[in-house]
């Protein structure tokens, strides 16, 4: 079958949410990860489930309790990639894989080396921003050795300098490290380790266990423009919310 | 349209280091990467051990620097101290890429080929930015997969089966960081829907009752840890009945050294001369050097186009030791090489010469290991038959078999034990049919005993199950019975698997023995009986049932009653 009423491009959050909710819809995505979009950044944070409109999304905050992934409000980074590969298989979510998104008129997918035409009535974009992005970190995943405590000045930092967020447990961390927006990743690589290098003391605890394999992007934040960008929602599950919302719409 | 020298697709094992061989002949490369990082399997797969080593001073070298400043990097480091930190690698192949003039770009996919009749010209990619081209004189294909020369029309090698896959996650071991790469089945990559419901199945099947602080999680790896895909149909082709009778010949370029390091959940599913050397002959842990010759880097009937990585042409049996880190990266900076020789005297890639290569990046030597496969074999009979009464005979049975003795090892099946067991298999080999009453005992009492590797591991599968499969080859119709029985009552995986091959193959061979050999067959595939669960090479319980059923299936179809 290749005609669809939309075709959503990106596995986010948002894009699953959007899909879960609806009939008809492929969800494409270049990589091969699920919600990378706050897996690979590490994302830690979590809303409360009060803060959830939609079932399907409440669900998945229950499952990642369940599963010991959430605690006072802080989330293991870790757990996103499976808990959503299994609420995808669970909901039988048409998702392909490793698949660009070449040509938009007429539609255009590829897989490793097979192309092939389909139909689509709409595209939903859920990967690129539509307004500008005005803020970019490179993160990093930490660990921290025994009794590793985050310096109270990296937890409450400014945006501009490299802070450091809670995770789930107590030996895990995330160092958000700012980039410039026009910054790429062999120049982003090449500043964070010129940091860490250098960096105080007081972080000789933590350790890296590793760099984010995606930057994570902050829009203008006029939610209107960017609805559909998954990363412009502050955690993975409001993100996953308003797909859902938008396909009920 | 821009013009590069060189354009590599894929910045992964191979392919870092066929930019940067490339970029030090003095040519003009692009480096084309999907991901945000260079170094594929050994850097975003988390996968920090070598086989052996490296091979090429290009990648000892910057293995060292990493090494040597890790300690106080404040990273985690691996939890073998002898390895390199995946996420350091990352930055100081970019660093060596860009110091010498290698353009790189990420999220960048290679989507399309530019080609002028059988010549590929150049690439078109697809990045966030939108869809490039730019013209080549030389593409090297480091995709691992074979995507470019897909792309470009190139044959591939008959698709048999491949090895399983694995979703590689990185965690906390210790105090330190280690991947998780155990099996996640099979996968066939070349069919998206196939591909990405397994990947989500297999990342599914992580989730643990609950996440944990103990061997916490870090990261779902970016990469699929796909050991095996396409394979080239080259100018030459590594094939494993060379490597084991001493055929290689040619010219080589590079060589690897391992031993056929199969995952597939059972060797019983394999070629049977694969089954008969690893199991059979107990050699499955035993490294030998293979050799690559140019050829095999090389497609046919195509031009401008080099393949660098795990898709050189190699055989799906030989292609289980041909994919190690050290070599993949020789292959790298052999295809560099090459294309930059190319470029520079205008000539096409099958008139450089393989000298001209070797001379750059010269042969890696084993010699205090092993020079040459034949100083493995034995030769005299005498020293064969006393090496088969050990409980790790070596190679003596793969030299028996290699130099046809049959007549001295008779007396060994009068013997017990080892002697008599080994005797017989090396026997059965040779399609000696004096082995059988010792398989047929052996079979009868389910045999449980086991030899061990030339490293002194146990092999996985006992004499008896191997004896049954070893009736099959001698076409012994007198045991149908008693492979039926024990294809239907055993509780052990590998008597029932062994029973069921030979069962196929007298059913397929003996008029007399079709119609009651399909009926088994059949009422197994169409059945609900579950074959007993086993543990396969990475340590997971495996269940082979729905495997059987569909290779039964298929042995059906083609049964005429
Ligand atoms: C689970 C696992 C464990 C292993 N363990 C070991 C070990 O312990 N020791 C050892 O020596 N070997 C090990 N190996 C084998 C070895 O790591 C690999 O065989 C080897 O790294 C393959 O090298 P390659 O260059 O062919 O592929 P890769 O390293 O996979 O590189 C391919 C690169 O191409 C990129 N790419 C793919 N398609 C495109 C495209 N269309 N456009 C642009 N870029 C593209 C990929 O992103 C990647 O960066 C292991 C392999 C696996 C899977």
């Amino acid at each position: 079958m290749n005609d669809y009423s939309v075709l959503v491009y990106g596995a986010t959050f948002w894009g699953i949410g959007f899909a879960a909710a609806s009939s008809g819809v492929l969800v494409i995505d270049p990589g091969i990860n699920p919600g990378h979009e706050f897996a690979d950044t590490f994302c830690t944070k979590i809303c409360r489930p009060e803060q959830l409109q939609t079932e399907f999304a409440r669900y998945f905050y229950s499952v990642l309790q369940k599963h010991n992934a959430i605690h006072d409000g802080k989330l293991h980074p870790a757990a996103l990639v499976p808990m959503l590969c299994s609420f995808i298989l669970e909901h039988k979510i048409n998702v392909l894989l490793d698949t660009i998104l070449i040509e938009k008129q007429p539609v255009c997918i590829m897989s490793g080396a097979s192309k092939r035409n389909i139909s689509a009535d709409q595209i939903i974009d859920t990967l690129t921003p539509s307004g500008t992005v005005w803020k970019k970190y490179f993160n990093a995943l930490l660990h921290g050795e025994e009794n590793a405590v985050i310096p109270t000045e990296y937890l409450n930092g400014s945006a501009d300098s490299p802070t450091i967020a809670p995770g789930r447990f107590s030996s895990e961390a995330v160092l958000h490290f700012p980039v410039s927006p026009g910054t790429g990743y062999a120049e982003a690589r090449q500043e964070l380790e010129a940091f860490w290098r250098l960096r105080p003391e007081m972080l000789s605890k933590w350790k890296i266990a590793a760099l984010a394999p995606e930057f994570y992007e902050i829009t203008d934040s006029s939610q209107q423009k960017n609805r559909f960008f998954s990363q412009g929602y502050s955690d993975p599950l409001l993100a996953l919310d308003s797909g859902i919302m938008e396909a009920l719409k | 349209m821009i013009r590069y020298d060189i354009i590599v697709a894929g910045a992964g094992t191979a392919g870092v280091f066929a930019a940067l061989s490339a970029a030090k002949q003095g040519m003009n490369v692009l480096l084309l990467e999907k991901t945000t990082a260079c170094g594929g399997i050994g850097t975003n797969g988390a996968i920090a051990p070598y086989y052996d080593r490296s091979f090429i001073d290009l990648s000892a070298d910057i293995d060292k620097d990493v090494f040597d400043r890790q300690d106080g990097s404040g990273f985690l480091l691996p939890l073998k101290r002898n390895c390199v930190s995946t996420e350091l690698l990352k930055r100081a192949y970019e660093q060596e890429l860009l110091k010498n003039g290698v353009e790189i770009i990420y999220r960048a996919v290679v989507s399309g080929v530019l080609s002028d009749g059988n010549h590929v010209i150049g690439l078109r990619w697809h990045d966030p930015q939108g869809n490039h081209e730019a013209g080549a004189g030389v593409v090297i294909d480091a995709t691992a997969d074979g995507t470019v020369l897909a792309l470009a029309g190139a044959e591939f090698l008959e698709d048999g089966i491949r090895q399983p896959y694995a979703r590689i996650y990185s965690y906390l071991a210790g105090d330190s960081l280690w991947n998780f790469g155990g099996d996640a089945g099979y996968v066939n990559q070349d069919d998206p829907e196939n591909l990405s419901l397994e990947l989500l199945k297999s990342a599914a099947a992580q989730v643990p009752e609950q996440f944990s602080e103990v061997e916490k999680r870090f990261l779902t790896a970016p990469v699929p840890g796909l050991r095996e895909g396409r394979h080239l149909r080259g100018r030459e082709t590594v094939r494993f009945s060379d490597i084991v009778h001493n055929k290689q010949t040619g010219n080589p370029v590079a060589r690897e050294y391992a031993n056929f390091d199969t995952h597939t959940i059972d060797l019983v599913f394999e070629d049977e001369e694969f089954y008969l050397f690893c199991v059979a002959a107990l050699q499955w842990e035993t490294h030998f050097n293979i050799t690559i010759p140019f050829g095999a880097l090389l497609p046919v009937g195509m031009e401008g186009i080099i393949a660098a990585g795990r898709m050189i042409s190699a055989d799906h049996e030989a292609s289980q030791g041909v994919r190690m880190k050290g070599c993949m990266k020789h292959l790298g900076a052999i295809a560099g090489a090459a294309a930059a020789i190319s470029v520079k005297k205008k000539i096409s890639l099958s008139k450089v010469s393989s000298q001209e290569i070797t001379a750059l990046y010269p042969l890696p030597e084993r010699a205090e290991l092993l020079k040459q496969n034949t100083d493995l074999w034995l030769s005299d009979p005498v020293e064969i038959k006393e090496k088969l009464k050990k409980s790790n005979p070596g190679t003596a049975i793969w030299s028996a078999y290699l130099n046809g003795v049959t007549e001295p090892l008779y007396e060994l099946l009068d013997e017990s034990g080892f002697a008599r067991v080994h005797g017989a298999f090396a026997l059965a080999l040779q399609h000696d049919k004096k082995a059988l009453k010792v398989l047929r005992e052996l079979v009868e009492r389910e045999d449980q005993t086991r030899s061990e590797t030339l490293r002194n591991e146990p092999v996985r599968e006992p004499h008896g199950a191997i004896a049954a499969y070893l009736l099959g080859r001698l076409n012994d119709k007198e045991s149908f019975p008693l492979l039926c029985s024990l294809f239907e009552n055993s509780r052990d995986f590998f008597f029932v698997s062994a029973a069921w091959h030979s069962l196929l193959r007298l059913t397929e061979n003996n008029s007399e023995l079709r119609r009651s050999g399909y009926e088994v067959l059949k009422s197994f595939a169409e059945g609900q009986r579950k074959i007993p669960p086993f543990r396969c090479y990475c340590g997971e319980i495996c269940d082979a049932t729905e495997k059987m059923k569909s290779i039964t299936l298929k042995h059906l179809k083609n049964i005429t009653l």
